[in-house]
């Protein structure tokens, strides 16, 4: 039985107030009727102007009133279902849980055996898609490395290693344009079982980058837009970087951040009215003496709780960006301080879903060991979220009175009935070894909890011929694209 | 020559969560009530039970048992006061503890330090206390001092010198009372009043608060609470602190345990407030769990005691000192201390404790690596800039600015830009480079800037005829426990 384990929060809580928010929206208005968004593609300019845009065929540039926009945006469902492929696995996005997913799409990964960093490989999305459907944290899985392997098919490669290996709902982030979507869309046909259910039930969803400021990517957004007309759910993600592709204020980065957003979502409702699509806000801050991305600072944790509570005010679900930060090594202070703040900021904002366990080196290197550490702050963040039930039983006044003052609760059954209730973090607070052992340092109990889970866990198998129909879609693809 | 001591910076927020419904509050009150009533109170103090029998509680004079009832302990608590100040040695360094900010706190008391000089473990000394003292000087966001680690070289007298080494080496607050054989006290109440000026200075403005743990379950330390009465008889406030471990001292369960923690507590503050009504108290609860596969102890389990403690605290209509905790359980420095201080940090803006944090030390409060506080110190300040929320104004969407760059293009050239672009504060301890272009690992930094400040900063000392004075009172002190030993 998959047992997938989401943060709900009693109560929701943001950085913006009602003002904050609503200024933000009509600045965001004003950029859109006024500045507008550059798109790079014949078909999406065509749409636009089709629906009353003003198009600018030059400078390929789409202004869009704000009419527009609301009345394209009030199309877009605020509330839909992610499916997996077993039970427990449908992640029905209402706002009342978070759910958490692996980070990507790194470049890099540290060997299994060896340690030595290398070119990422479809083993590595496999291996990880294993361990992300053993672990209750992870609720869908993204391909967290590259199948670089597979040069251009290296994104179907990676929906293939990851329907194959994960129960899980899968997120691509690596799907570019609409033939390559095409395929994507037949494997997650093959996986739903039709087209129908697969518009009821969608096992994969998509993620589509746009490029700050103010403008989309060719081929992501055509892809987009292949996706959104089959039922696929699309989100798109904005990483405004304040001072180089953003002002250097927050405002001002999520502003052009919710800008290209918003201009993405609404031509999804113009090519697929009723598409679902969610909303995805990433800040980072440029390095002023370096040029460098810093992830690690007070200013993103703030932009992407704004991030939830943006989508949340257009009516959409929300992807928060949480983990995923740029320290270089696991099992450092540096990571342990980092991962805290974001995943706890945006599932108390009520993200619907987040993304981030597992990378380091702002999210290019896998080191496979890291999941295991982010998977117990996720589970530290799940806990106090719940809260406490002060009941009777809780509060335990009989059991008190019968200790008394200078007694203790050792032998009593309600201790050995509750004390096992706590969850108690393993990694930090691990089984003590066997006398004269020693205790292993927390990366290597990390690195054998992981080693457990590939040695054991085996996620139910996709039928073999659903399997052998995947591979005949990435043989066909390799034909028909000369590959 | 003297270096000047910044002014303190105190956590406002607006991120303040009231976790426990008013409904859940009133349970847990009325659980405390219950049992004080109904099981009582162990006070090992003839002075202790001699007073609440004189206030109509029922004493069992044999086991030393308490009972209160409900409205004895509701009269008690109506009488000590929501708000009062805790004394710098300059009006700037004053605490008003009145639940409008919280005020940042050290860690304490541990045994073993890491020597700054030789990297080895070994037992704390007095000058450790000193040193502690005097590098949390010159850390803004730092508003009281709890001696860090115990002066071992002292022996009977250890706390003396404790309250001796923070009164002397800074002049922020110092929590420089602790329980000491009953004896002792007055030479600590005299203390105090030597660096106050005068007893009623010391009213006015304590210099020190003293902290009192309670035993858990239901129980008082005898010479805690002879202790405590001395304090509060000169005026000084006390915090009485309760540490029930759920599964040993404590049920199994959070709100037990903080039935169990507020009993304890709330019967504390009720004999201070028979004994001395008005005297300034303060509560506080540590709640931690007995690891069932092996009796240790861990104090991070994820439960949100900051704010419930402090809701309870406040319940009771006194200031709250504890909850949100950066100190943890990871024996050295790692993922596992950045991980407990994140945890602890992201906490304090929401917990509303007036006096919270505890920072600096590691190994469930036992180790003291000199580092570690610059560390937790640097999460603290993260903590800071990301709970205070955005300071937002129209202007900051740089709407113009956005049209002037348009899209596809960049902000490195615009103006705004280089205004701006250093509003952000960059953590000095992460993403440095050695000369060779190698990321320097934050520890290392840290350990340079801890001894940067222990080199160059030097708070004003005491006037010379308060530190002969102090001397005096020590010696004193000392051939006191002498004689009583």
């Amino acid at each position: 039985m998959i047992d997938i384990k989401p943060i709900r929060f009693k109560s929701h809580r943001g950085v913006l107030s009602a003002a904050e928010l609503a200024a933000i929206q009509s600045a965001t208005l004003r950029v859109l009727e006024h500045v507008g968004v550059c798109f790079p593609s014949e078909r999406a300019l065509r749409v636009f102007a089709e629906h009353g845009a003003q198009v600018d065929l030059d400078g390929q540039i789409v202004r869009l009133s704000p009419d527009l926009v609301t009345e394209a945006m009030s199309l877009a469902p605020r509330s839909y279902v992610l499916a997996g492929r077993a039970e427990g696995t449908d992640l029905l996005l209402n706002g009342t849980s978070s759910y958490f997913g692996t980070d990507g799409t790194g470049t890099l990964t540290a060997d299994f055996e060896t340690g030595e960093q290398r070119h990422s490989c479809k083993d590595d999305v496999a291996k990880m898609a294993r361990v992300a459907d053993h672990l209750s944290s992870i609720a869908f899985y993204w391909p967290m490395v590259s199948a670089q392997d597979y040069g251009r098919l290296a994104s179907l490669h990676e929906i293939d290693a990851s329907f194959n290996n994960t129960v899980k709902h899968v997120q691509t982030v690596t799907v570019m344009g609409e033939r390559m979507a095409h395929y994507a869309v037949r494997m997650a046909e093959v996986v739903a079982g039709d087209r129908d259910s697969l518009r009821a039930r969608p096992p994969l969803s998509s993620l589509v980058c746009t490029i700050a400021p103010l403008a989309q990517d060719k081929h992501g957004i055509e892809g987009a837009m292949a996706f959104a007309e089959a039922g696929i759910p699309v989100g798109f993600m904005s990483m405004p970087t304040i001072g180089s592709t953003a002002p250097a204020t927050a405002g001002g980065a999520l502003t052009v951040g919710n800008a290209e957003l918003v201009s993405a979502m609404v031509l999804m409702q113009l090519v697929a009215p009723g598409a679902p699509v969610f909303y995805s806000l990433c800040a980072s801050v440029l390095d002023p003496r370096t040029g460098g991305y810093i992830v690690g600072i007070p200013e993103k944790y703030l932009c992407n709780t704004a991030g939830v509570q943006l989508a949340h005010d257009w009516g959409v679900p929300t992807l928060a960006g949480a983990f995923a930060m740029d320290c270089p090594e696991p099992n450092t202070w540096q990571l342990g301080r980092d991962s805290v703040y974001t995943a706890l900021m945006v599932a108390q904002a009520g993200a619907d879903l987040a993304e981030g366990l597992g990378m380091v080196k702002a999210s290019t290197l896998l080191v496979p060991e890291q999941i295991m550490f982010d998977d117990e702050i996720y589970h530290t963040h799940r806990i106090l979220a719940e809260g406490v039930d002060v009941d009777a039983d809780s509060l335990a006044v009989d059991v008190i009175a019968d200790v008394g003052p200078r007694g203790h609760f050792l032998a009593q059954k309600h201790t050995r009935r509750r004390v096992r209730e706590i969850w108690i973090p393993e990694l930090t607070h691990p089984r003590p070894p066997r006398a004269g052992e020693p205790l292993d340092d927390v990366r290597k109990r990390a690195r054998a909890g992981l080693d457990r889970i590939l040695a054991e866990h085996e996620p139910e198998p996709l039928e073999e011929a659903a399997q052998a129909e995947l591979q005949a879609i990435l043989d066909a693809a390799g034909r028909e694209l000369g590959i | 020559m003297y270096s000047k001591t910044p002014d303190i910076i105190p956590f406002t927020s607006p991120f303040k969560v009231e976790l426990l419904t008013q409904a859940q509050l009133e349970t847990l009150q009325g659980g405390t009530l219950r049992l004080l009533d109904e099981v009582g109170v162990h006070f090992p103090s003839q002075g202790a039970l001699e007073i609440f029998a004189d206030h109509g509680a029922q004493v069992d004079w044999e086991t030393e048992t308490v009972r209160i009832p409900p409205e004895l302990v509701q009269k008690a608590m109506s009488t000590a006061p929501r708000s009062f100040v805790l004394g710098g040695r300059e009006e700037r360094f004053d605490l008003l503890l009145d639940g409008s900010c919280s005020h940042l706190c050290t860690d304490g008391t541990g045994v073993h330090v890491v020597d700054l000089e030789t990297q080895e473990m070994r037992a704390s000394r007095k000058e450790d206390v000193a040193r502690m003292a005097r590098v949390c000087d010159a850390l803004p966001l730092i508003s009281f001092y709890w001696p860090m680690v115990s002066a071992q070289d002292y022996g009977r007298t250890a706390p003396l010198h404790q309250c001796h080494a923070g009164l002397t080496s800074t002049l922020k607050h110092v929590r420089g009372g602790m329980t000491v054989p009953p004896q002792l006290a007055p030479y600590v109440v005299e203390m105090a009043m030597t660096v106050a000026g005068s007893a009623e200075a010391l009213r006015q403005r304590p210099p020190i608060c003293a902290n009192i743990c309670t035993i858990a379950p239901l129980s008082q330390d005898g010479h805690g609470i002879e202790t405590a009465l001395v304090y509060a008889e000169a005026g000084i406030p006390t915090s009485f602190m309760a540490m029930p471990t759920m599964g040993s001292t404590a049920p199994a369960t959070p709100p037990g345990a903080l039935a169990v923690g507020d009993a304890e507590v709330v019967s504390g503050m009720v004999l201070l407030q028979l004994a001395y009504p008005g005297a300034p108290v303060f509560h506080s609860i540590l709640v931690s769990l007995m690891e069932p596969r092996t009796g240790g102890y861990v104090s991070t389990v994820p439960v949100f005691w900051s704010m419930m403690t402090a809701q309870l605290a406040h319940a009771w209509n006194v200031p709250s000192l504890g909850g949100a905790r950066v100190s943890g359980d990871a024996p050295d420095i790692g993922w596992q201390s950045g991980r407990e201080g994140g945890f602890g940090s992201a906490l304090i803006p929401l917990c509303g404790s007036e006096v919270t944090g505890l920072l600096g030390l590691l190994g469930s409060a036992m180790i003291l690596y000199p580092e570690q506080m610059i560390l937790d110190y640097e999460i603290c300040q993260f903590a800071y800039d990301v709970l205070h929320g955005f300071e937002f104004d129209a202007a900051d969407m740089a709407l113009d600015v956005i049209k002037g760059v348009g899209p596809r293009s960049h902000f490195l050239a615009q103006k705004h830009t280089r205004k701006h672009i250093r509003d952000f504060r960059l953590s000095p301890l992460l993403r440095q480079k050695d000369s060779d272009g190698n990321l320097r690992d934050p520890r290392e930094v840290a350990l340079e800037e801890f001894k940067r400040l222990d080199e160059a900063h030097h708070p004003q000392p005491l006037p010379r005829e308060a530190l002969a004075e102090l001397d005096r009172i020590l010696a004193a002190a000392e051939r006191e426990a002498e004689r009583i030993s």
